[in-house]
């Protein structure tokens, strides 16, 4: 299911233009062979944003070249944080698996909610790796951290409080944004 | 029902109630421009109608699927992250958002594989089917719902199918436009029947009264109605052409009546005349009859025996002038009379016809006055029948004039004209019958009950024996019991040059006048011969008697007589036939031909001188005539004979 999600993301995130010239998308998988597995299984099926996808197992950073997505697998690194700031300035959506990843500086990271696969985003670090996060991504995102990377604002879309939220997402659909531990 | 047509027309059944104002008798014509109108606009109504419904409702159905559609989009958008990643409450929440939507009634979301995802239904709706596959898109134009399935893609990765189920509310629309159809087309047609009474009354209104008119003159017979023209379009010509034939119509029918009394009248009169005639020829016979009975009676002596042959005579010679009267009437209507014309002096004609009018004058003991212009006056004329006419106006002067009346004669003379009025202190004359007196076998009312009798003939004779003249003749009184005039008028008198008139040919006894011939008389009826020999023989001449052609013909080859004597009518031999034998002969030129027939016209005549006769008479034979012609022809043929 993970593997699916993975390739899914691409279709609402934005890279900058510097990022999308390659002529292959690519999918560095860290840590996790099952995923890559998957992934090999399904990607010849589905091009992303009009180009071949390819699936990249890699054992170290070195081997990253210039992929557009790495996940990194539940406990592929003690040193997450580490790990991820020196990738910062690179036009690459991280995917963790590892509760409390966002605080280390991960842009979406999977959960287990009610034993359905689940994901919590962080704008603040897609940002910081030049990435827009698509609105429709955002709707399903079990929880979408915003403001500074390290801060504390999360706004919950569809939470039990109706608290307004900075982000106004343009969809058919009324939203409720709970923030969480205030401002 | 309809018993003018197959088509029973709902509307003309309608316009039932819409009856024309009492009098007009003939509304099928406005009933029919009537329902023309209101058909016409309430049919293009109706199609307008029908045709802007179809346009209308297929607009509707194309929008509303376009806009189903369009939602079906929006919505696979929404849903598409929560397909993508598994998220069934987000799915569950857009749908959700449909609540507010009227006409959706139920949707769904299915996963790739056909099985149900995420639904969303109205109350009382059913649930939409638990696999994709049961159902197709349906977007009819009849149905009440229409079903429309999207498919969701992400990327190109179908992702699932979005299931929207709106109502259509077709049918109430379609009811809707047919009730509105239906309202339209009544209100066009109550409007179009209210607006067409006027522009049909410009067509109806002329034929109707054109129609009325038409019935007035045939119910009444009155042709002098017209219909009144109120436009110049063709129902204005009709109109014209309906007067014109009208006014033909009055006129014929006019003259109709006119020629129609006028042959009645003629048709009374005659009657009148037949029946007058009968009375008028049976008189004298009584009389006659007697007198023969009386000769018979040897006791009579000779004064009552000349009584006898005066009363005979008297009354035959009445009976004559009876029928010469009729004759010379019935030859001026045939236009076969000829005159004689002669100079003749007026105091000859004047005194020729009070002789014959002397007897009646005298017994009535009338006196009788006659004026006459100073100097002697000439004119052409033919004597007899000029005396004729006058002795006619006198003869009527005495009949209806009481005893001891007076009755004036009086000639008048200009330059160019005679004038001889005739007048009485009689019975005198209607001024109403004045204009008729003229008229054959016409008699004054009045003048009927008297005793004279007479046909009504005598006035119709003067009248057209002095237009034979050239003159003219009226009448004029002052009415009934104060006398009457009538008054001549001859062109051309002259005054005459010879002074004394010598009466060569005086009619009287010719007995011993002229010479001696010898005559034959021919004639199938043998008293007429016999008679007619026995006078002859009386005036000394040799008479025989043949009573057939061919004897007469064959005493004449014998016996050369100098004069002949033949009736035309003779069986075998007609009298033209022995006058040609015997001018063939060789001494036939000199031998004097008479020719005697019983009607004298003028074609008689001048057969008669084809023939080769030298004259023509009429019977019964005028024997002072016969005399004088006799003495004529004997001293011709003894001269002649002398040479």
């Amino acid at each position: 299911m993970k593997a699916v999600f993975l390739y899914r993301f691409a279709g609402y995130v934005t890279w900058p233009p510097a990022a999308a010239n390659s002529s292959q998308f690519t999918i560095a998988i860290l840590g996790a062979d099952n995923v890559a597995e998957q992934l090999k299984a399904l990607l010849p099926e589905h091009p992303i944003q009009g180009r071949p996808a390819r699936v990249v197992t890699i054992q170290g950073l070195a081997q990253l070249g210039d992929a557009q997505i790495l996940y990194i697998g539940a406990g592929a690194t003690r040193k997450l944080s580490v790990f991820i700031e020196a990738l910062k300035d690179r036009p690459l959506l991280i995917v963790t698996d590892q509760p409390g990843a966002l605080e280390e500086g991960s842009a979406v990271n999977f959960l287990i909610e009610q034993k359905h696969v689940r994901f919590e985003i962080s704008l603040a670090a897609a940002k910081r790796s030049g990435l827009q996060i698509g609105s429709g991504l955002l709707a399903v995102a079990e929880r979408v951290k915003t403001g500074d990377l390290r801060g504390r604002s999360v706004c919950r879309p569809f939470g039990d409080n109706h608290e307004p939220c900075p982000l106004q997402l343009a969809a058919r659909i009324d939203r409720s944004w709970t923030v969480e531990g205030g401002s | 029902m309809d018993r003018r047509g197959g088509i029973v027309n709902p509307l003309s059944r309608l316009m039932g109630w819409f009856r024309p104002p009492m009098g007009v008798r003939h509304p099928s014509v406005r009933r029919k421009l009537m329902a023309v109108f209101v058909q016409t606009t309430a049919i293009a109504l109706c199609l307008a109608a029908a045709a802007m419904s179809v346009v209308d409702l297929t607009t509707y159905r194309n929008s509303r699927a376009s806009q189903l559609s369009t939602e079906a989009s929006i919505l696979a958008l929404a849903t598409a992250p929560a397909l993508a990643f598994d998220d069934r409450s987000a799915a569950e929440r857009s749908l959700g958002a449909l609540r507010a939507h009227d006409a959706v009634l139920a949707a769904a979301v299915y996963a790739p594989d056909g099985s149900l995802y995420a639904s969303f239904v109205k109350p009382g709706q059913p649930t939409p089917p638990a696999k994709l596959s049961s159902f197709s898109d349906s977007m009819g134009l009849w149905s009440e719902e229409m079903r429309l399935t999207q498919r969701i893609t992400q990327n190109g990765e179908s992702l699932g199918t979005i299931y929207l189920r709106a109502r259509f509310d077709f049918l109430p629309r379609i009811l809707t436009y047919l009730a509105i159809i239906l309202l339209v087309t009544v209100l066009g047609g109550i409007a179009s029947l209210v607006l067409s009474t006027p522009l049909q009354r410009a067509i109806s209104g002329p034929l109707d009264s054109m129609t009325a008119v038409a019935s007035r003159v045939v119910d009444e017979r009155d042709y002098s109605q017209r219909a009144i023209k109120k436009a110049d379009d063709e129902i204005g010509l009709v109109v014209d052409a309906f007067n014109r034939m009208l006014d033909e119509v009055q006129l014929r029918t006019r003259a109709l009546e006119a020629s129609d009394a006028a042959l009645r009248e003629a048709d009374r009169r005659k009657d009148d005349f037949l029946a007058t005639l009968a009375h008028e020829l049976r008189n004298p016979l009584a009389p006659i009859r007697n007198a023969a009975e009386l000769l018979r009676l040897h006791s009579a002596d000779d004064r009552n025996r000349e009584r006898a042959r005066e009363i005979i005579s008297r009354q035959v010679k009445r009976m004559g002038l009876l029928l010469d009267d009729l004759l010379d009437v019935s030859r001026i209507t045939r236009q076969r009379l000829v005159l004689k014309k002669e100079i003749v002096s007026l105091a000859s004609v004047v005194s020729t016809a009070i002789e014959t009018v002397r007897p009646l004058i005298d017994s009535k003991q009338h006196s009788l006055q006659v004026s006459l212009p100073a100097e002697p006056l000439e004119l052409e004329a033919d004597p007899l029948r000029l005396s004729q006419a006058l002795s006619n106006l006198l003869h009527n002067a005495a009949k209806y004039t009481d005893p001891r009346g007076l009755i004036k004669l009086t000639a008048d003379a200009s330059a160019d004209e005679l004038r001889i009025e005739v007048s009485d202190n009689g019975i005198g004359i209607d001024p109403q019958a004045l204009s008729t007196v003229f008229q054959m076998f016409t008699q004054v009312d009045s003048a009927i009950d008297r005793t004279e009798g007479g046909l009504g003939i005598g006035l119709a004779l003067v009248r057209g024996l002095i237009n034979l003249h050239g003159g003219t003749v009226e009448a004029v009184s002052a009415g009934t019991g104060r006398g009457s005039t009538f008054i001549i008028r001859l062109p051309g008198p002259r005054i005459a040059v010879r002074e004394s008139l010598n009466h060569a040919n005086s009619p009287g006894g010719p007995t011993g006048h002229g010479p001696i011939c010898r005559i034959l008389v021919a004639d199938d009826n043998v008293d007429a011969a016999e008679s007619l020999a026995l006078v002859m023989r009386m005036w000394n001449h040799e008479v025989c008697v043949a009573q057939s052609g061919s004897a007469a013909l064959e005493i004449a080859l014998r016996d050369r007589p100098d004069i002949c004597i033949l009736d035309i009518g003779m069986p075998g031999m007609s009298g033209y036939e022995v006058a040609r034998r015997i001018r063939k002969q060789p001494w036939g030129g000199e031998t004097v031909l008479f020719a005697l027939t019983g009607w004298g016209q003028s074609d008689d005549v001048e057969r008669a001188k084809a023939a080769g006769f030298n004259e023509h008479m009429t019977k019964p034979v005028d024997l002072d005539r016969l005399s004088v012609l006799l003495a004529d022809y004997s001293a011709q043929v003894h001269d002649s004979a002398v040479l």
